[in-house]
Formats: structure tokens, sequence, C-alpha cells
């Protein structure tokens, strides 16, 4: 009778033991985990360390950015330590150019990223239309993209339909009006916030405004919501401005208008000639003094002007000497 | 209590004790058998096959030789007589050679006697059942729910302790609890049936998606079904006892529904058997003992609502459709109300399966049984149909286990029913065992969805302090994470549309974190709030939205 009566109580027991044998094993919660690992930068895997790149103090860096464009970079470093030879300092910004309907080069911006800088892609939409692409028909590829870009998982900066101020470019003022610019933008962004893409860094750039003043910047704002940086594309030519302040005030006066975000010479050279060692010492004088400014990429591409630094050995000298400044380049935070 | 139980019990094939006093005794049948050769043969020396005891020589039946007999020369024709007269004798027959083997005493019936080695055998049976549930429910895993980690923050009388064992501690408890109800329900389905009805009760139980699913879950449920599993185990220990024995299950009857509240539908139910229990052998005092049980029950609760305030929760309207509800309850615990509908229905049309012609003794009248069957297979339903009723089906998943508690002694019964006599048709246990424990891992699997929450939790680590106000959809989850870097009271619940615009638009919020599929319309293109992450969970076909969570930039 004792047996039978102590038969739950015992199977109950039993299963107490084994299941305190069990839990001993069963007890990592995921979660408890990433609420008590240690601050990320560690190289400790676990769930903390699947987090997105956080681009946020990439926006306002401590030092300059020096970007370059070459011709074969960012799919292969060659062409970017070569230069890095030639100029006696790293590049942290790698310009590239990449067509409305080709994918995202995750190879070249993790190619960058490895070698301790950023990639910066020049979004061209030369087809088909900045109105296709607000009106969601081009969304199955911005969603390609952007996942291509969220999963590549190191940041990016796009600069999508640059020079939008110019009549040049078909995404121009010639063919597109200022709103279906700022509506394509801002479509553009929410889907790549819809996939999760936040390793984006969101460059509006438009062309200094010296030979369109007719064009007033403001319409094509899409917002300081959609934009991270400005970038002011502005060549230093042979009959053009030889200041930082009239080749960039102008615009950068009409810019400051309505937005304060860091500005970036997110494309630039100088024509070779007898003023390029000038221009190369006002360009990095105007970049290290001015405080909003974050930096320049050099365009080291011969194309319509030889805009390569190395082919004027003074004005070479001159950047090498300027760039060796400190305060230019900086490893790109790893996380 | 042994010759109560022969009196008493509604047993099937009764206790040792009815066939022993039934069938004939041993003696007597050994008396019956033929005797023939050396009856000091038959006894232990059986198993030396052929060999003669004592001899020690190895015993060989032998044809006669010519010896042992004696013929006449065949007829030559040389005889004066005038037909053949052959001369013989008469040989006396050899005693015939003892048997080879004899079989062994067959015992009236096999293991469903409560003898020790059944009693073992029932043991073992439901060690693995139980190791079963417990791994049913170890498969399930994840990060908190939110009720979980609502729970895990709670210092209730109750639920204090067991938050403080954690998310895992409280689950292993939550565990050890719902194996204990079942062992329970095996005992009391073996004293009010028998032993291979409480096994069958026992393993529908254990792979019933409730069960998993309350097994793996840190709440007080676990440990209400439990209470309430001991209250009925008492009400069935104590059938025979005086009415005043009664009084032993009411403090675990009482204390069910403050452990969680849904365990309060089922206390008229415990009082109902409190009757139908003890009807057979008190008669009237049965009664007595149902009204012992439920005054004392309800004593016992009213000093709990005067100490702890009524639990809440338990009558809270929605509007949930409940011909849904019925429809999810239906796949959740039907199979189990069919089996012990047909169990209820074998039992009132017979209580017994006549197993033992000999030995059965007394049954309850068919009204009792009835009676028994109804009140146990209608208590599946009082769950469903109140939160049917309420629109409300919040945590039915759980709470439709607590009435298949008291459904599931029938379908054991049901099951050996079908199973048929000396387990004719074996086949039909083990269909019925399989479907339900097929259809009990998937119901889990898809129920048992905890929030991934990790990377949540591993992205907001990064963000938050002492001071910060955080507005997300899941504020007991964070609260929970974050209990030692936060307070609760940081953490607000983020409204719908609207209202999450609002919200957003106070800009008092230091960080965002929602479950959404989508960029809500508030916070798109915001330009107080950076979308700094969109964590999706790791299993992608799992269903569920990822987080994403916004900074002020």
């Amino acid at each position: 009778m004792i047996r039978k009566s102590v038969l739950p109580l015992c199977a109950a027991l039993m299963s107490l033991a084994a299941v305190a044998g069990c839990g001993v094993l069963g007890g990592d919660d995921p979660a408890a985990q990433a609420a008590k690992e240690p601050s990320a930068g560690s190289a400790s895997k676990g769930p903390g360390a699947e987090l997105p790149y956080d681009v946020k103090p990439l926006l306002h860096p401590g030092k300059e950015y020096f970007g370059v464009a070459l011709d074969g970079a960012p799919s292969s470093l060659k062409p970017v330590d070569a230069f890095a030879k030639t100029v006696g300092k790293k590049p942290n910004l790698v310009g590239s150019y990449s067509s409305w309907g080709n994918g995202f080069n995750a190879v070249g911006a993790q190619n960058v990223f490895g070698d301790g800088g950023m990639l910066y892609v020049s979004w061209e939409p030369f087809k088909p239309g900045l109105d296709k692409i607000a009106d969601g028909s081009q969304d199955a590829y911005i969603k390609k993209y952007a996942d291509s870009v969220r999963k590549t998982d190191v940041p990016v900066a796009i600069s999508f339909g640059h020079e939008m101020n110019g009549h040049w470019y078909p995404w121009g003022t010639k063919d597109t009006t200022p709103e279906t610019f700022v509506k394509a933008w801002r479509h553009i962004h929410d889907v790549f916030q819809q996939v999760g893409a936040t390793n984006v860094i969101w460059v509006w750039s438009p062309n200094v405004v010296n030979p369109v003043r007719s064009v007033k910047l403001e319409p094509y704002w899409p917002g300081d919501a959609y934009v991270d940086w400005v970038g002011i594309v502005g060549y230093w030519t042979r009959t053009g401005a030889h200041t930082f302040d009239t080749l960039y005030g102008p615009t950068r006066s009409q810019i400051d208008a309505f937005t304060d975000k860091p500005v970036l010479i997110s494309e630039t050279s100088s024509e070779p000639g007898e003023r390029r060692r000038a221009d190369v010492r006002a360009l990095f004088a105007g970049v290290k003094e001015d405080k909003d400014v974050i930096g320049f990429l050099w365009f080291n591409i011969p194309k319509r002007a030889d805009w390569r630094i190395q082919s004027s050995p003074l004005a070479l000298a001159e950047f090498k000497r300027l760039i060796a400044d400190d305060d230019f380049g900086f490893e790109v935070p790893r996380s | 209590m042994t010759t109560q139980q022969q009196d008493g019990s509604w047993s099937e094939p009764g206790s040792q004790q009815d066939w022993q006093q039934h069938y004939p005794p041993y003696t007597e049948q050994q008396q019956q058998q033929p005797v023939h050769g050396d009856q000091q043969a038959y006894g232990d020396h059986q198993a030396y096959g052929y060999q003669q005891p004592y001899t020690g020589q190895p015993y060989i039946p032998q044809q006669p030789n010519p010896a042992q007999q004696r013929y006449t020369r065949p007829y030559t024709g040389g005889s004066d007589a005038e037909y053949y007269v052959p001369e013989y004798t008469v040989v006396e027959p050899e005693p015939e050679p003892e048997p080879g083997y004899v079989l062994p005493e067959v015992p009236v019936s096999a293991w469903a006697v409560d003898n020790s080695r059944s009693a073992w055998i029932s043991r073992g049976a439901l060690l693995l059942i139980l190791l079963v549930q417990a791994g049913l429910s170890f498969r399930l895993d994840g990060s908190a729910f939110p009720q979980e980690a609502k729970f895990l923050v709670s210092d209730g009388a109750l639920s204090g302790p067991v938050a403080q064992l954690g998310l895992a501690g409280a689950r292993a408890l939550s565990l050890a609890w719902a194996l204990g109800a079942t062992a329970l329900l095996f005992g009391a389905t073996r004293l009010l049936f028998n032993a291979r009805a409480g096994l069958a009760a026992a393993a529908m139980y254990s792979v019933l998606e409730s069960t998993a699913f309350t097994g793996r879950y840190a709440s007080l449920h676990s440990l209400s079904l439990f209470l309430l599993a001991a209250a009925l185990w008492l009400l069935a220990r104590t059938r025979q006892s005086g009415p005043a024995a009664v009084l032993l299950a009411a403090p675990f009857a009482a204390l069910a529904p403050f452990a969680a509240y849904s365990a309060a539908l089922y206390l008229p139910t415990l009082t109902v058997l409190a009757v139908l229990t003890a009807y057979r052998f008190r008669g009237a005092g049965a009664f007595v003992r149902g009204a012992l049980f439920a005054v004392a029950t309800g004593a016992l609760c009213f000093v709990g609502v005067l100490l702890h305030g009524t639990p809440s929760g338990w009558n809270v309207q929605s509007d949930d459709s409940a011909v849904e509800l019925l429809k999810e309850s239906a796949q959740w615990g039907g199979v189990v109300l069919l089996v012990a509908v047909i169990g209820a229905v074998g039992f009132i049309r017979r209580a017994r399966m006549g197993e033992m012609p000999w030995a059965e003794g007394s049954a309850p009248g068919a009204v009792r049984r009835s009676l028994l069957g109804l009140t146990m297979c209608a208590t599946a339903l009082l769950a469903p149909l109140y939160q049917a009723w309420l629109g409300n089906g919040s945590s039915l998943y759980i709470h439709v286990g607590f009435g298949l508690l008291f459904a599931v002694p029938m379908a054991g019964l049901g099951v050996s029913r079908m199973m048929g006599a000396h387990f004719r048709y074996p086949q039909i246990g083990i269909m019925i065992y399989v479907a339900a424990l097929v259809i009990g891992m998937a119901q889990t699997g898809g129920l048992y969805r905890p929030p991934d929450s990790a990377a949540m939790v591993g992205a907001l680590r990064e963000v938050v302090d002492t001071k910060g106000a955080y507005l997300t959809d899941d504020p007991e989850i964070s609260a929970y994470y974050f209990r030692a870097q936060t307070k609760p009271a940081q953490w607000h619940r983020a409204g719908q549309g609207a209202a999450l615009t609002a919200e957003v638009k106070k800009d008092s919020y230091d960080v965002i974190a929602l479950r959404a599929d989508s960029v809500p319309e508030a916070l798109r293109g915001n330009a107080d709030y950076r979308l700094l992450a969109v964590l999706r969970p790791s299993d992608k076909d799992g269903g569920q939205e990822p987080y994403r969570i916004w900074v002020k930039r």
C-alpha cells in the first residue's frame, strides 16, 4: 500500500532530478547572453557581433577624408596601392561609378573596407528615368541592390544622381524636374530603410553652381532625414575659379540656407597647367580650415583632361607635402 | 485497505484480491489434475527431463527384449489342432515415462493485476512516458516570451521566488511541475480505473501541445496544473476514507487559482468528482464529502482573496472570433476529447471490459458511470467555451490543457477499451498515441515561437542607460533583459497607427524599437530619429517580423 501511494511522488522526484540535470544544459538564453556581452568591438562572437555596421561615427569624423577615384579600383586594390605609393599616403575613400541596372560591387566594398577605407559609389541613373524610379516600378532592382549592400555589412557612401543641377546628364535639369528628383531620392532611401541597409551614408552631390547659376539647389534637396552628407562636385580648371571660396563658396552659401549637414568635396581635381600647384594648395588649405568640410575625393582619371596628379611633378610634390599632414586620412573604424 | 479496495475499486480486471477470492484455490486445481507416475517427479525435479530421480542414469525407454516375449514357433502344418492358437503371455504395460516438460502454473491474469511485478512494469512505462514528455518540452527553445519576461520581473508571493531562478530556472521548474502532474494523473486514473488506463492517460496527456508548451513556459501555469492534478489524485486516493479525508485535497485545489486564474474553472469539476468518486462507498456520505470539499476550498480561496486580492485577467473581454477559438481548441484537444468520449461511452455501456469474468466484483451503476463520463468529458470544454464567450483567446493554447487534464482519464480508459481485452488490438492504442504525438509536436512547434530578441537586445545594449526613455513593442522583454541596466518604468509600450505617430512626434524617447515588417509612416523620413538597425530573426521561415531600431539623431 505504501509503495502504491508513493509511486506518483517517486516519479515526480525522479523527473525533478532529471530536469535539474537537463536544466543546466538547456540554460543558455541567447538574449540574456546578448544583454551581458561586453561592448561591441571585442572580437567575441555571439549575438552582439551580428549587429549591422553603424555609420554614425563616420558622419562627423575628427579628421579629413582623403579620397581618390582611380581606373580599375575598387575591384582591384592595385591602383589604390600604386596611388598611395605615389602620394605617400593611403586614401580612405575610394570612388567608383555604378550605372543604374548594375549590381552593387560588394567585393569592391569589402576590398576597400578591408584595406581601412570606405567605398564611395556614384550611382548614375542613365536609364530608365527618375520618374520610373519614383513610381516604384524599379523597386525589384532597388531592393536587390539594397539587400546586397545590407549583406555586405561594411560602410558605403552612395551618391545618387550626382550633378543633378547640371543639364549634361539624363537625370539633370533638361529632362527631369526637381520634384521628380526628390521623389526618386526619397523612394530609394525608403526602400533601403525598408530592407534594412543602414550601413549607407547618403551623399547629395550637386555640381558647383558656378556654371549653372540659374538653377536653384533647394528644390533638389530631399530633406535632412534623407541625406547624411552634402557632396560638392567642383573641378579646378584653367579658366574657372581659383580660390576655395570662389569655387565652392556660392554653392555652399545656397546650401547653408537649408541644411547644416557636413560637406564633402565629392569630386575634384585640378586641370594640368600653370596653376595646378596653387590649386592643390588652395584645396588642401580650404578643406583643412573649414570645420564643416570633412574631406575631398580626388578624381585621378584621365578623361577629357588628364586629371591624374602624377602628370604634373610640381603639383605632385605639393600634393605629397600637404597630404602628409596628419589631419588627412584615417582608418575607417572597424565596427 | 486491500480488502476495501477489493470491494470498492472500480478497477476493471480488479485487483489481485478480486480474483484470488473468486477463483478456485491453487491446491484445488492441483488436485483435479490426473495423477500419474511418480508424484515426486513433478516437483522441483521436472526440469531434469528424462532423468530418473535418484538413479543417476539416463532412462531410455526400450522395446521389450526377446526374453520378455514368448512366442510359439510359426505354424508348420504338423499340428493336430484345427486352428492355430498362438501361445502368449500378457505383459504388464510399462509405466508411462515422465513428461519432459510441464507447463508452469498460469496466473489467471497477466500484468494488469496489481502485483509487484506489474507495478514495476507500470512504473517503468510511466518513466518512459515522462522521458518523452521531457524531451518534447526540451526541444522547444528560445528567448523569453513577453509574458514570461513580465512574470520574471514580478514579485508576487508565488511568482517572486520562481522569478528569482531566471528564465532557464523557471522553465526547468515548470517542466518539473508538468512531469509531476503527469505522474499524479497516472496515479489518479489508476485508482479510479486501472493501471492500463492510467498509463494510456499519462501517455495521451504527455504528448499534448499544451503539456509540452506549459512545461517549457516560465509561468505558474504548470504549478497550477500540478496542484489540480494533486487535488484530483487526493480525491481518488481518499475515495474510500471518511468524508473528512477529502479535506486533504482542498488546499491544493484552493491554491491552484492563485497560481493561474484559469484553474478556478475546474473547482466545480473537482467538487462533482469528490461526490462521484466516493458515492459507491459512502452513500449519502459522498454528498457530505462533496460539501466538505466545496466549503473548505471556498473558504481557503476566500482567505486567499482577502490576503492577495482577486487574480487579475480572468474576465478580460476581447473581440476574438468565438468560432475561431473553438476551432483552435478542437485542433489542440480534439483527438484526446474524442478518445475520452469513446472511453466514456464504453464505460457507460459496460463498467468492465470482462477480461476476468470471475473477478467482476461490484461496479458503479450506470447512472454514476454516466455522470462520471459526462463530468470528465464536459470539463475539457470549459476553458474553450468560457474564452469563446469572452471573445478572448489569450493563452488558450495553455488553458485547454487544464480541462484536458480532467478528460484524459476517460481518454486513457478509451484507449484501453479500444485496445480490447488482453491487448487484442494494440495497434489501435499505438495509432492513437502516434497520432496524438505527431499532432502535438507539430502544434507546439507552430505555437512556441518566442520573439527572437537576442539581436535586438544586443543592439539596445549599446544605446540604453539608466536615464533614457524607450518606446518598444515588447517592453516586458527589454525590461527583463535589461533589469540590471534599466528600470522597468523606462520602457514604454508603443502604440499603433495614430497613437504611434503621436508618441514619435513627442520626441521624448531616446530609442524606438518596433517589431514591424515595414517602416511605420511616422518614422519614414523622420528628421529626429535615425534608423540604427533592422534585425531579422535568425529563423527566416518563422514568420516573425524584424525588429527595427531607431535612435535620436
